[in-house]
C-alpha cells in the first residue's frame, strides 16, 4: 500500500503539469420547444445525425438543418428543456453499446434496459444510422429461413438475407407469423431481434413472456419503443434494432429482424416532420417517407465470405385498413421488399389460419433458397392450389360436375385444410415435407374433411415416436428420391385411417 | 429570434426588407467579433496570453463580458463556436464523468 505522502506527491506532480486542452465546441441556444422536437439557433457547424447535449444533460439528435439553426429530436424527457437554454454539439453520432449479452434482454432504442437486468456495458459501439453494404460486399440469397409455417415454407419461401413484408389488417395474425418464425429458430443458428414500434406495453410484455416460455429469449433481443414513448424514440427504434442486427452480422451470424410495425414508424416520422414544418405531401407524410423505409430495409443483406458472411433477414410488418394494400405506405414498402405475405380478414374469419392469401403473396428471391426436398414437394402443391382456385367458383354445383373436376375440388379442399396451422406450433422441415407430400400424393383424398386435422396429428405423433429415423433422414438428406419416397409411403399408409 | 418571429407576422413589405437587411448585418457582425466571457476583468497581459494560446484570435475585434459565475478562467465565443477555458466548465465535465462511472 502506498503511503499518503506518495499520493500527495503524485497529486502535486499532476497539478504542476497543466493539461488544459483548448477544444472548441459548437454551441447554440434553444429557441423553440415542441412535442419532442426542439429548434436550436446557432450550431453552425453541426452535422446531420450529430448528438446534442442540453444543459439538463438530456441528449438530442439532429434531423433538420436550416439557415438559422437546427431541428433536434429529444431522446428522453423533453419537458425540462427551456427556451434560452444552451445546447452543445457533441461531435459524434448516435451509437449503441454492443455485446453478446444483449441476447435475452429487453431494451429501449437507446440501449437502456427496460427489463429488470443490469445496464448494458461495452467498449464496442455501432452507429444507429449506417449506409447499407454495397453491391461488392453482397451475395445471392441461397440459404433458407425455416419459418416452421407450412404455407410459407412451401409456397412463399424466405431466404437468409431477404426482406419479406408481412401485410394485413389488424387482428389477422401478422405478429403471430413473425413470432412463430422466431420460435422456430431454436436450433437454426439464428439470432432474432424483435423491434416493437408504437405498441402497447402490455402487448410487448405478453410477447416477451411467450418468447420466454418457449426458451426463445436465449437467442432474441427485444427493442421496444412503446406507444407512450415519444415520437423521437419510435422514429429511431428500427434503426437501433438494425444496428444491433449489424453487430451480430459482423460476428458472422445470421440474424432475423422483425419490425412490428412500420406503419406506426411512418406515423411517428410524420408527426416529427409536421412539427418541423416540412412540406406535407400525400396523406400528410413528408416527401422522404420512401427513403425512411428504403434506407432501413436496404441494410438487410447477405454478405459474402470475404466480408464476414453474415446475413440480416428482415420481416417488416405493415398494417392495412380494410385490406387496402394499394394505399401510400403499403405500396411503398411492397416495392422496397423482396416479396410480401398478404393476410386476409375473410380467410381469417372463415377459419383458415394463418390467413395467408396465397394468390397475392409472393417471394421474389426465396425460391432459390428453398430446400431441394421442399421444392420437389411444393411443385405439385402449387399446381393443385392454382387449379383449385380456378375451379372453386364451381364448387356450388357439385352434382353437375364431371369426375375430374370433382377430384380437383376435393384435392384443393384437403390441401387448404392441410395448410392450416395452430399458432405457436412451428413444424420442423421433415414434418412439413411429410404432411404436404402425403396430401399432394392423394393419400388423404378419401378422408372426410373433418378428419384431416386428426389424421395430421396422428401422423406427427407417429413420426415423433416410432419413425424418428425417417424424420432425421428427411432432415439430413434434403433430396427426395425413390427410396425415401417408399419409406414415406410406408409411414403414411401405416396410419390406416384412410 | 424575436426578429425572425416578426417575419411571420403581417408586416409592411418595405419594413420587412429593412428588417431582413438589419438581421443579416447583425448576424455577420456577431460572427466576426469575438465575445470573451471572463470571471475577472482582463488586462493587456491576459489578452496577450490568450493570443499566445489561440493565435487565430489575433486581429479580430473582441468584447469582454464579466461573468463571476465562471469562478475562474474564461470562455471565448465566435459565432456558434465556443472554447471553454473556465473552471465552472471543468467542474461540470468532472461531475458528468463521475456520474458516468457511477452508473
Amino acid at each position: 500500500m502506498k503511503s499518503i505522502d506518495e499520493y500527495l506527491k503524485t497529486i502535486k506532480n499532476e497539478l504542476k503539469t497543466t493539461k488544459m486542452q483548448i477544444l472548441s465546441q459548437e454551441e447554440g441556444v434553444v429557441t423553440e420547444v415542441k412535442d419532442g422536437v426542439v429548434v436550436i439557433e446557432g450550431l453552425d457547424k453541426a452535422a446531420y445525425g450529430e448528438l446534442v447535449e442540453f444543459e439538463s444533460e438530456v441528449k438530442g439528435y439532429i434531423i433538420d438543418l436550416t439557415e438559422e439553426g437546427v431541428g433536434v429530436i429529444v431522446l428522453g424527457d423533453y419537458l425540462p428543456i427551456q427556451v434560452g437554454e444552451k445546447a452543445k454539439a457533441l461531435g459524434r453520432s448516435l451509437s449503441l453499446p454492443m455485446t453478446e449479452e444483449l441476447l435475452g434482454r429487453v431494451i429501449d432504442p437507446l440501449g437502456s434496459p427496460i427489463d429488470d437486468g443490469s445496464k448494458i456495458k461495452s467498449e464496442i459501439f455501432f452507429p444507429v444510422e449506417k449506409i447499407a453494404p454495397g453491391v461488392v460486399a453482397r451475395e445471392a440469397v441461397l440459404q433458407p429461413v425455416q419459418t416452421g409455417i407450412k404455407a410459407i415454407d412451401s409456397l412463399i419461401p424466405i431466404g437468409r438475407g431477404q426482406r419479406e413484408l408481412i401485410i394485413g389488417d389488424r387482428g389477422t395474425g401478422k405478429t403471430t407469423i413473425a413470432i412463430d418464425t422466431i420460435l422456430n429458430q431454436k436450433n437454426e443458428n439464428m439470432i432474432c431481434i424483435y423491434c416493437a414500434i408504437g405498441q402497447k406495453n402490455s402487448k410487448v410484455a405478453a410477447t416477451v413472456e411467450l418468447l420466454k416460455k418457449y426458451q426463445a429469449m436465449d437467442y432474441t433481443v427485444v427493442v421496444s419503443a412503446s406507444a407512450s414513448d415519444s415520437a423521437a424514440l419510435q422514429y429511431v427504434a428500427p434503426y437501433c434494432a438494425c444496428a444491433i442486427a449489424e453487430y451480430f452480422m459482423s460476428l458472422g451470424r445470421d440474424v432475423l429482424i422483425v419490425y412490428d410495425d412500420l406503419t406506426k414508424h411512418a406515423w411517428a416520422y410524420r408527426q416529427i416532420s409536421l412539427i418541423l414544418r416540412r412540406p406535407a405531401g400525400r396523406e400528410a407524410y413528408p416527401g422522404d417517407v420512401f427513403y425512411l423505409h428504403s434506407r432501413l430495409l436496404e441494410r438487410a443483406c447477405r454478405l459474402n465470405e470475404k466480408n464476414g458472411g453474415g446475413s440480416i433477414t428482415a420481416l417488416p410488418i405493415i398494417e392495412t385498413l380494410e385490406g387496402d394494400v394499394s394505399s401510400y405506405i403499403p405500396t411503398n414498402v411492397i416495392s422496397i421488399t423482396d416479396g410480401q405475405i398478404v393476410l386476409d380478414t375473410d380467410l381469417f374469419n372463415s377459419g383458415i389460419r394463418p390467413a395467408i392469401n396465397v394468390g397475392l403473396s409472393v417471394s421474389r428471391v426465396g425460391g432459390n433458397a428453398q430446400t431441394k426436398i421442399m421444392k420437389q414437394v411444393a411443385g405439385q402443391l402449387k399446381l393443385d392450389l392454382a387449379q383449385y382456385r380456378d375451379m372453386a367458383a364451381f364448387s356450388q354445383f357439385e352434382s353437375e360436375l364431371d369426375e375430374e373436376t370433382k377430384k380437383l375440388l376435393n384435392r384443393g379442399a384437403k390441401i387448404t385444410q392441410i395448410l392450416k396451422q395452430k399458432k405457436n406450433r412451428p413444424y420442423g422441415l421433415a414434418e412439413e415435407v411429410l404432411v404436404i407430400w402425403a396430401a399432394t400424393k392423394g393419400y388423404i383424398d378419401g378422408l372426410p374433411l373433418q378428419q384431416v386435422d386428426e389424421w395430421e396429428e396422428k401422423l406427427l405423433e407417429d413420426l415423433a415416436t416410432r419413425k424418428k429415423k425417417l424424420l432425421e433422414k428427411v432432415n439430413s438428406r434434403k433430396v427426395l428420391d425413390a427410396e425415401l419416397e417408399k419409406e414415406m409411403e410406408a409411414a403414411v399408409k401405416e396410419l390406416d385411417m384412410v | 429570434m424575436s426578429l425572425i418571429n416578426a417575419f411571420e407576422m403581417k408586416i409592411d413589405l418595405r419594413i420587412k426588407e429593412d428588417l431582413k437587411k438589419f438581421l443579416t448585418e447583425e448576424r455577420t457582425r456577431s460572427k466576426s467579433t469575438v465575445q470573451i466571457r471572463s470571471a475577472h476583468p482582463l488586462d493587456q497581459l491576459d489578452i496577450n496570453l490568450l493570443y499566445k494560446a489561440i493565435p487565430r484570435l489575433k486581429g479580430i475585434a473582441y468584447r469582454v463580458i464579466i461573468d463571476p459565475s465562471l469562478i475562474a478562467g474564461l470562455i471565448v465565443q465566435q459565432g456558434s463556436q465556443i472554447i471553454d477555458l473556465s473552471l465552472s466548465g471543468q467542474l461540470k465535465n468532472l461531475r458528468a464523468s463521475i456520474y458516468e462511472i457511477d452508473r
